[in-house]
């Protein structure tokens, strides 16, 4: 399984293509600056699947999840360790 | 009426806007939320409308009341919808599907002679067969596409018209800076777009035989022109909708259009009390195509 910094190597990154920013911790996923909007937190649920069943083919990301309101960037890497460890 | 803003002065707009996310939050406890936040918890959206497509999704809700000096009368111009939870499904799958129940409710009361009133409820769906390709990750498309669809029930109180309405709409996703559904960002400058192509069917309940269809084309853009820093404080909305007529017997038009164009002003940069200014003209999609040409301003609030 992958350790928590390699996950948040991973989220940081694929937020970083999708966004052209580098995420902060505390950065809202839907809000300013990054501004993901619903389409695009879909396909960022649909990424971070790929990556979680690579691990563990029985857990899973939903996109529910990854549109919960509020949710920071801290708060999905947290999501996923919890997933995988 | 003549040109309803020849001397009208609308003001007081209340927007409420939870976010354009989905919760999936245990229940509220009362006392320890705030009501904003009882609306995020409680898994509810309120929007400008849920009319298929993502791009309404994006602005909030109006609830306008004004006063027309030229005709003196008082009027209320109401465009809101209610999305409530969301089911999803194919969750082990690399394909995303999901439904949600919607109500909505448009209003428009500015032009004596062309009142407009209408209460629509209905399901909405997602489908997102392919993500879009994202480095450090195998597999997706450059150009992901995804459907939107929706079912409706919708009740004309003023043409007393109630419709059944199925459409879908298709539409492109990329991560690639420029292509459709893409962050492009220059500077603070922060802009974003989707077009969309589909089908649209309109019926009426009474008359089986009454009924019209669209193929429709639609653009909407959403612009962030300065630079926000931590907030958001300008925002500029965009839509077009062009219909080319397949058959209609029901609402007797041929080809119609629609454009909305929505400015938003938040001082405090947080996207929760501002200004704003809407205008609308063409053929209103949302009050069985009753022809329109408005401007509306005034203060918004989003909870």
């Amino acid at each position: 399984m992958p350790t928590k910094q390699q996950i948040t190597t991973k989220v940081n990154g694929t937020i970083k293509d999708m966004t052209g920013l580098s995420p902060k911790p505390g950065n809202v996923l839907a809000d300013a600056p990054l501004r993901m909007d619903s389409t695009s937190l879909a396909n960022l649920a649909l990424g971070l699947r790929n990556y979680v069943k690579g691990f563990d083919p029985e857990q899973t990301v939903t996109v529910t999840e990854v549109r919960k309101s509020g949710l920071t960037v801290e708060q999905l890497i947290d999501l996923i360790d919890k997933k995988l460890n | 009426m003549k040109k309803f803003f020849g001397a009208c002065f609308s003001f007081c707009v209340v927007i409420c806007s939870c976010s354009d996310t989905e919760a999936q939050a245990p229940a509220p406890t009362p006392g320890s939320t705030s009501f904003y936040d009882w609306f995020k918890n409680a898994n509810i959206s309120i929007r400008k409308s849920f009319d298929g497509s993502k791009k309404d999704e994006e602005k909030p809700a109006n609830f306008f009341w004004g006063h027309d000096f030229h005709e003196k009368f008082d009027f209320t111009t109401i465009d809101a919808g209610l999305k409530i939870s969301q089911i999803e499904l194919l969750k082990h799958t690399n394909s995303a599907l999901l439904f949600f129940p919607k109500l909505e409710w448009h209003k428009d009361g500015s032009n004596k002679d062309k009142k407009k009133s209408s209460f629509a409820t209905g399901i909405n769906a997602e489908f997102f067969p392919v993500r879009a390709r994202t480095n450090g990750l195998p597999g997706g498309l450059k150009l992901a596409p995804f459907v939107l669809g929706s079912f409706d029930y919708q009740n004309d109180y003023i043409k007393k018209l109630r419709t059944i309405k199925p459409k879908g709409f298709l539409s492109f996703f990329s991560n690639a800076t420029g292509l459709p559904g893409s962050s492009i960002r220059s500077g603070g400058l922060f802009f974003r777009y989707y077009p969309y192509t589909g089908f649209e069917y309109f019926q009426s309940t009474d008359s089986t035989s009454k009924r019209a269809s669209y193929w429709t084309s639609r653009l909407f853009f959403e612009l962030y022109p300065i630079a926000a820093g931590k907030g958001d404080f300008v925002q500029i909305t965009f839509d077009y909708s062009y219909r080319v007529k397949v058959k209609d017997n029901l609402y007797q038009k041929g080809n119609v259009n629609w454009l909305s164009v929505g400015l938003n002003i938040y001082p405090d940069g947080k996207g929760k009390i501002g200004f704003g200014l809407d205008y609308s003209r063409g053929d209103d999609p949302a009050n069985s195509f009753a022809e329109t040409d408005k401007i509306s301003f005034g203060l918004k609030l989003k909870f």
